[in-house]
């Protein structure tokens, strides 16, 4: 179930590219034979019942490890889900969604964080020099790998993707123009740090470019790389699920340095203005023609609750 | 100062996101151990219904007695309904959360705003992540259905009816 989460995360960021890949690894609840590591996440998602009665925080010297029954839980990969003790705050959170869960079967949206959180442990654990490489290409765990289907993000990135003047009399664009430009100058600035030469980012602007698609120059994806590989692989981690969610390399980037040690005051967001964000375009067609049941409303949640679930794993004391 | 107020009104707002957000996964959980319960106490009911044909008449009387009792627990088990309970309103483990929240290793302003922030992050993921999953359950009423009822209402697609056994 978890390994569902993860996998369909990669699954998107490669797109079509990954289509026969999709089909020569098994996707969704991982049911397959081979996969009989003996974790308690395995387990719950092979007979999707609620196995256990007690979940308890077990603390050690560098970290807190979340138990069932005295048993520590596990991620995917078979490593104990634990957090660092400048986490503590994470930790009540991943007991509370294992213990809150209702007891018929376990849904795999039901746990966002436990999601993020595994996925950061097994990252971390893959990265590793000499780990295993069946089990790096189990997880999609190949870091450079990531980054480059990462960085197709940037290209085609929400916030820099501007709508023509005529739609909806000007009024998205002039918001898109209000709350995007900014933020663009401020990650021009941000990242020129990475590179030699400032960094100047290409934004399409469906009025001057149309439909032609966007491409970044070497420059700037040189300097996103730079950024990228200075990330710790747990925020690394975290990038990827709100990139992933928000399709737009640049809110992601936004998300991270508001829970880095220290943000810079011209960055400063909050979560939920990453969402709106992200959403932007979704607000005006829903104001013009309406909301569509099972779609918009239950979007809405998605997103923010996915931001929200990634700022907190990156959040440290 | 002003900032141990701020702290301490987020840590209320964050236990009320918790208990709201906890409330039905804890009735459904509640429920489910109500039948549990249930089902053993019957198991034991008809172990005692077994020894109510004990001739030993002193043994019998002790059955029957033991018997009513059950019966009475079987009863407010039943009738017992968990939404009304006055455990949906705490939070376990509030004493410890307010701990994390209130302990100040540096009182350094932009760490609490930080901290601030944090707390509300996590109250707007609590929210999300509920009224999420219900909207979910709401659109996707299969999700909930046992297997029996989804027999039921296949067979019912097509014109007929599962036997009641």
């Amino acid at each position: 179930m978890l390994r569902h989460a993860t996998f369909r995360s990669l699954r998107s960021a490669h797109l079509c590219s990954v289509r026969a890949y999709a089909r020569a690894t098994s996707l969704g609840i991982d049911s397959s034979v081979e996969n009989n590591l003996q974790t308690e996440t395995n387990r719950a998602s092979k007979t999707l019942q609620k196995f256990w009665n007690d979940v308890s925080v077990k603390e050690c010297d560098t970290h807190l490890t979340v138990m069932l029954d005295n048993k520590p839980l596990r991620t995917p990969l078979g490593n104990a889900l634990s957090v660092s003790k400048d986490r503590k705050l994470l930790a009540l959170l991943l007991q509370n969604e294992w213990s809150s869960m209702s007891s018929l079967a376990i849904k795999p949206h039901s746990l966002p964080i436990t999601s993020i959180v595994s996925r950061c442990i097994d990252l971390e654990y893959t990265a590793k020099p000499g780990s295993d490489p069946e089990l790096v290409a189990k997880i999609g765990g190949d870091r450079s790998v990531i980054s480059e289907s990462l960085l197709r993000y940037l290209d085609t990135d929400t916030l820099m993707c501007l709508s023509p003047r005529a739609e909806y009399e000007g009024a998205l664009r002039a918001a898109q123009d209000e709350l995007y430009l900014p933020v663009i100058s401020q990650v021009e600035k941000f990242l020129s740090r990475f590179a030699q030469d400032p960094v100047k980012l290409q934004i399409l602007d469906a009025d001057v470019h149309g439909l032609k698609g966007n491409l970044q120059d070497k420059n700037t994806k040189e300097a996103a790389l730079a950024y990228l590989n200075s990330l710790s692989m747990w925020d690394f981690a975290v990038f990827e699920k709100a990139v992933l969610t928000t399709k737009s390399f640049l809110c992601g980037l936004l998300l991270l340095h508001n829970k880095s040690q220290n943000p810079s005051s011209d960055m400063k967001v909050t979560m939920e203005k990453i969402a709106q964000f992200a959403t932007l375009e979704t607000i005006y067609q829903v104001e013009r023609w309406g909301e569509v049941e099972d779609t918009h409303d239950v979007d809405k949640r998605d997103v923010r609750r996915n931001i929200n679930a990634a700022s907190i794993v990156a959040f440290k004391e | 100062m002003a900032s141990k107020v701020e702290l301490l009104s987020s840590y209320k707002q964050l236990v009320r996101a918790l208990v709201k957000s906890n409330r039905r996964s804890k009735i459904v959980q509640q429920l489910e151990d109500n039948k549990k319960q249930i089902a053993l106490l019957t198991y034991r009911k008809i172990s005692l219904i077994r020894q109510c044909q004990d001739p030993d008449p002193q043994e019998k009387l002790k059955a029957m007695m033991n018997l009513n009792g059950l019966n009475k627990k079987i009863d407010n088990l039943k009738q017992d309904d968990p939404s009304k309970s006055r455990k949906l309103y705490f939070y376990d483990k509030s004493n410890e959360l307010k701990k994390l929240i209130m302990e100040d290793r540096s009182a350094e302003t932009s760490t609490i705003i930080k901290k601030l922030e944090h707390l509300r992050d996590i109250a707007g993921f609590l929210q999300n992540q509920m009224e999420f999953e219900q909207l979910v359950e709401r659109y996707n009423p299969g999700l909930k259905m046992d297997q029996e009822e989804k027999v039921k209402r296949t067979a019912a697609k097509v014109g007929l009816q599962v036997p009641d056994i």
